[in-house]
Formats: structure tokens, sequence, C-alpha cells
């Protein structure tokens, strides 16, 4: 909450370290905030739901939920109209059980409170990333961005043999552009320059 | 006479502010808690460091924030003569807190707590109305640093009175308040938060005081959306932006 400010050199140094975090990681950032894709992200995100065999409406936070299902059935819904409310109402949940604990559970116990199993699945948190990252571009909601943000923190500090599928180091890409692009906007509407912008 | 109210009373520049608001109003609590113990800990709300007060002439779009973030509290508590017990602990679900408040503490309390604290069921059920301004602009902004995320959204800045229930930021609404963007955003944290928040509850109490009941701007607290803590960069961008 009272992290301590620093001024502009805080937002370079930020970018600087996203950056060589990337390239060490071999995850290109798929597009400068020129040039951001936005249809690519949602295509991206539709290609990761596809293989989801339930639907947001079969799941009942009353059940336990494997989160892999959860976050395949998100991706798929999310951007499908009729399904918005749905879809957001799951991710506040899960985006208050990742910030009260830092992280993302194999699955969630009835009532969506405790979480069981591994919390060290790097799929699962791309895959929440690029959930934020399709539901921020759709409403702009800064809750989402600032938790997307948080993800990215974790994402980018892990080892990189954490990454051992080539489409998980392009997820990683993507929702680093979008952070970046995100920032970008905001920065230009905030009227604040940095790194030659 | 005027309606008697306590304060609980946490070591943070919130109190602080709270503090020199009422002494400037002449406000009086009947009750003080102070929520301390020896502990060298820093608590959430606590400024550390270097003295930092809001040094520009009197503005009159933020008439609390000139006060001392770190001023000491019970030598200042001992000159304004305010009835002060000190229970050894800073949690205010400790059950002797708990208990101190049900035998002593007035109907209605002015709470300055720790930052992230939450009234759990045995202190609510004292009966006590657990007067607690939020730093934002509710319904819509809900949950923690919310100020930094309305500047960013709106260029916004608020604080709400809520009389505290379990629900957390969703009591019924006495008042809110939309304030300028603070003139100096890198005291946000330590001033301008803590005086927005003080200001609203000066404007409560007196209403308060001067009718003998609460008029609640909005019952239905229900909606908006939950904050949880900005990410540093998001911060920086509302500290530095002037849109």
């Amino acid at each position: 909450m009272y992290a301590p400010f620093e001024g502009v050199a805080f937002l370079e140094a930020h970018a600087a370290d996203r950056a060589a975090r990337l390239a060490e990681l071999g995850a290109r950032q798929a597009a400068d905030d020129g040039a951001f894709d936005v249809v690519r992200l949602t295509r991206l995100a539709l290609a990761r739901g596809e293989s989801a065999t339930l639907a947001l409406a079969q799941l009942d936070p009353a059940q336990t939920i494997q989160t892999a299902a959860l976050l395949g059935a998100l991706l798929r819904a999310l951007g499908t109209s009729g399904e918005g409310p749905a879809a957001h109402a799951w991710l506040a949940r899960l985006v208050q059980r990742f910030e009260i604990t830092k992280k993302i559970f194999e699955r969630y116990e009835p009532g969506f409170r405790r979480g069981q199993g591994t919390a060290g699945c790097i799929t699962l948190y791309l895959d929440a990333a690029l959930c934020l990252s399709v539901a921020y571009g759709e409403n702009g909601h800064l809750q989402y961005l600032s938790t997307l943000m948080k993800l990215n923190d974790l994402l980018l500090s892990v080892p990189a043999d954490m990454y051992d599928v080539a489409v998980d180091r392009a997820v990683l890409g993507m929702v680093a552009a979008t952070e970046a692009n995100a920032i970008a906007k905001l920065a230009q509407r905030q009227g604040v320059a940095f790194n030659g912008r | 006479m005027a309606a008697d109210f306590g304060l609980l009373l946490a070591d943070t520049s919130r109190s602080r502010a709270y503090m020199a608001a009422l002494e400037r109003h002449a406000l009086r609590p009947s009750w003080v808690m102070l929520l301390d113990d020896d502990s060298q800990a820093t608590m959430p709300g606590q400024f550390v460091g270097q003295t930092a007060q809001y040094e520009r002439a009197p503005d009159p779009r933020w008439p609390e924030a000139h006060f001392d973030p770190k001023a000491p509290l019970r030598p200042w508590l001992d000159r304004l003569g305010w009835p002060t017990i000190c229970t050894n602990s800073r949690d205010i679900n400790n059950p002797q807190v708990v208990e101190a408040i049900d035998l002593g503490a007035p109907q209605v309390l002015v709470y300055s707590g720790y930052g992230g604290a939450l009234l759990r069921a045995p202190v609510l059920q004292t009966g006590r109305s657990f007067l607690h301004v939020h730093g934002g602009y509710l319904p819509d902004f809900k949950g923690s640093t919310t100020n930094y995320y309305s500047l960013l959204a709106d260029n916004s800045f608020g604080a709400s009175a809520i009389l505290l229930t379990a629900d957390i930021d969703g009591g019924p609404i006495i008042q809110r308040h939309r304030l300028p963007p603070p003139p100096v955003r890198e005291q946000i944290d330590h001033v301008f938060d803590s005086a927005a928040r003080a200001q609203v509850l000066v404007s409560v109490l007196k209403d308060w005081q001067r009718t003998g009941t609460w008029h609640f701007e909005s019952v239905d607290n229900k909606g908006g959306n939950t904050y949880y803590v900005i990410h540093p960069v998001l911060k920086h961008l509302a500290i530095l932006g002037a849109p």
C-alpha cells in the first residue's frame, strides 16, 4: 500500500526490467504499443479456451472448482455476447483469491475460498493473465490491469525452464504486450512522459 | 449538550488528521481508546521517515490537510485533556479491547484503526455504532488504495462515511464527498487521503450533533467495484499524472 515513490525513473526501470526478463525467458513481446493487436489477443484466448470441457454456466461456486476448467471456460466466454456478467463475476472471484493469497491453486473448495492442490502450475497463471488481458481490453476496469501486472510480476520472476512449451512463451509475450500497451495509454492520458513517449 | 461520541485511535497518520480536525472544530470525544502497544513493528498507516507536512498556505479546498502525520499522540491527548485509556494492544478484536468497549464506550465510536484490520463479530456485537470514513467514493470505489484508482479512472478523489457492518465497505453511507485531486500527490498516503477522511468526519459529526440523528445519503451501499492494493506502476502513474 505504501510503496515508496520514485518518480519517472521507477517507470523506466520497470519497463527495462520487463524487456530484459522477456528476453531471458525467450518470450518476445508480441508488439510494441503502437501496433498492439487486440484481435490477435482475442484469437489467442479463444484458441486456449477451445479445449475447455465445461461452459461457464456449468460451473457452480458452491461445488469444487477445477481451476483449469474454470479458466478454459472463461477464455472461451470472454468477449462472447451474453456471457459478460457471468464471466466478470467469475473473474471477480478469481481476482479476489489471487489478491488475497498471491497464488492460483489447482482447485478450490466449495465456496471458492480455500485453494487445494498445487499452486505451482504456470499454465494457470498464464491463462489467468490472458483472461484479465481480454477483460481489461473489453471494459478498461483498472483492477483487472493491476492484477494482470501482479501476475506478470510472478510470471516474469520464475526460472526459464518452467516454460517448456513454445505456446506458453507466446502467451507470456502477449500478456506482457497487453500490459505495456495499457501502461502507454494510461501514461499518455495522465500526461506522463517516459522512455521517449 | 452535544451528542456524546468516543474515538478508537490507532497510531497512524489518519488518527492524527482526525485529532487535528476534531481539535480545530472543537469536537470533543468523551472517551478515547488508544490502540497501541510497546511493539516497535511498523503497522499499516503509520508514517515512517522524515516528517512530511503539507507546507503550503491553507487551501480552502483542503481545510484538513494541515497536520503533522507524525506528532506524538499521548502528549497531544494529554494537552487536549481527552479522557484516554490505553489498551496495550493494537488489535481491535483483542478480547480485552472488546471488553473495555463493551463496559465503557459511548454508543457512537469514531473508528480510526490500522489499515487492513477488520472488525469481527464480538466487537460489532457490542452494539456500538462504529463510524468509519473510507478513503474513496462509495459504492463505486470499495476496497484498498481506491483514491489512486479513481485518480486514474476519472481524476477524482473521495471519502465516504459509513457505519461499519460485517460487510467490508458495505455499511450504510452517511455522507460522501468528492474532492479535487490533491495538490501534492506524493503526499496522498499520509496527508491527503487522511485529510479527505477528516473533512467528511467533521461534516458528519457536526450534522449529527446538530440534529441528533444520522442522515443517510444512501442506505443501500450495494454494487460498485472492489479494489485491491494498487500495483506500484499504476500508483506512480496516478501520482505523476496531471491530465
